[in-house]
């Protein structure tokens, strides 16, 4: 079976239900008939949550009415079709019908972003998720610090990575009190922690340390500040955590601080 | 009467793409839900960052420090994969070839160089030889030819384009 057919056969099946043993096998090897199904089911449930305009039932008995004049007209047509010579005016809206569709289109996709856009529903949120950018943000790190040579190099790449995970903590304090903030604040405290930042600085000689750690002492300075004013605002729930974030930057800042000093921590 | 059928099912599609764009940023909601089903990934990737660098000079080691990373993303994809989210199957498998392409690979061949002719030598091979066994039951979970296998292969290629050490 052909994509042609196989769409022509989706759009024929209109309940719900198994698909035709030969529809259902192109369907399974065949990517672009899948999304368009998916379309369709997309179009069936717009057209399902779209708001019908209260009616005195004029306009319906109007429109059955029409239907039966053209029936009953073109039943004894069979024998001889008469087709009507088209004036100029419909010659011309004959022409502009796509410009009316692409109008039809735009107004029915402002209510579908209206009723639809941006509030994801409870039962499809999972199944929808966009790609993750703070796992990106994560991956493209650890890369960074896998790949640098120098101990300045890994040290500028884990404080990039705390300054990640700082600011996802900062978003998600305000939603998420519980586990993923606890969690944030683990991977906080361990970015920042002896084995990893400060590691690093460790390594460096002293003329380095002198030279390049005030940086990283102001940054994390920063970072506990922040941290500090975002657990006062913070939900309950999401302040301890934060705190927890705001000790280990001030912790890591006063050990950078010692080691630019030239002393050992 | 075609046109009219195909006009109002233009329509519908046109407007389905229109009302689906949604805003660039992510809704609340989803970033909890994402943090939620990735979290498992990223503490993972963290941890065996900081086990890393603890070893910033012993690079097999270090690229031995993949291997728990490798797994964790083989639990994720193949959980993905068993529940029809082939999107996510995507994302995540794209996320293991760059740290395959970019990550491991130029570890492992930092390690090859650092214990050619040294004490390392004779366990280089087992550490690659895990490190594609782990690549290589990913693969095969996934369907062949796949978008997803298919960004596996040449990642894989090259982690085992990485010739053994040679002893003294």
């Amino acid at each position: 079976m052909n994509c042609t057919s196989a769409r022509n056969r989706l759009l024929h099946h209109a309940e719900p239900g198994p698909l035709p043993a030969n529809v259902a096998g192109h369907l399974a090897e065949c990517a672009g008939c899948q999304a368009w199904q998916r379309l369709l089911g997309q179009v069936d449930q717009a057209v399902a949550t779209a708001p019908v305009p209260a009616s005195n039932g004029r306009v319906k008995r109007r429109l059955i009415e029409l239907f039966r004049n053209e029936r009953s007209a073109v039943t004894p047509a069979t024998t001889s079709v008469v087709v009507p010579a088209r004036s100029r005016m419909r010659q011309r809206l004959d022409q502009l019908w796509p410009i009316g569709l692409v109008a039809a289109a735009l107004l029915v996709g402002m209510i579908a972003w209206i009723n639809l856009g941006g509030k994801p529903q409870d039962n499809t949120t999972v199944a929808q998720l966009p790609p993750d950018p703070f796992l990106k943000d994560v991956v493209a790190a650890k890369v960074k610090i896998d790949a640098a040579e120098t101990a300045e190099q890994r040290l500028r790449a884990w404080s990039h990575l705390a300054e990640i995970l700082h600011g996802e903590a900062k978003d998600l304090s305000q939603l998420a009190p519980g586990p993923e903030m606890d969690s944030l604040a683990g991977l906080y405290e361990q970015a920042v922690g002896d084995d990893a930042l400060i590691a690093q600085a460790r390594l460096l000689s002293d003329v380095e340390r002198k030279a390049k750690l005030d940086q990283f002492v102001n940054q994390l300075r920063d970072a506990a500040d922040m941290a500090n004013d975002w657990a006062a605002k913070a939900p309950t729930g999401s302040d301890r955590p934060l705190k927890r974030i705001a000790n280990a930057a001030a912790e890591s800042k006063a050990k950078l601080a010692k080691l630019q000093q030239g002393r050992d921590v | 009467m075609t046109r009219q059928i195909l006009s109002v099912a233009l329509a519908g599609l046109v407007s389905v793409a229109v009302g689906a764009q949604g805003p660039d940023a992510l809704q609340p909601g989803e970033r909890i839900e994402l943090y939620k089903k990735n979290r498992n990934v990223i503490e993972r990737l963290v941890l065996q960052t900081v086990e890393s660098s603890k070893v910033p000079n012993d690079h097999l080691k270090r690229a031995d420090a993949y291997y728990p990373v490798l797994m964790q993303f083989s639990i994720e994809i193949q959980s993905a994969e068993g529940i029809g989210e082939k999107a996510r199957v995507l994302e995540l498998t794209d996320h293991l070839r760059i740290l395959l392409e970019d990550g491991l690979a130029p570890t492992l061949d930092k390690a090859k160089q650092q214990v050619e002719g040294g004490s390392g030598v004779d366990e280089f091979p087992k550490v690659k030889r895990d490190l594609l066994a782990q690549i290589g039951a990913l693969q095969q979970q996934l369907e062949p030819g796949s978008p997803a296998g298919a960004s596996l292969v040449a990642a894989k290629n090259k982690v085992d384009s990485i010739t053994l050490p040679e002893k003294k």
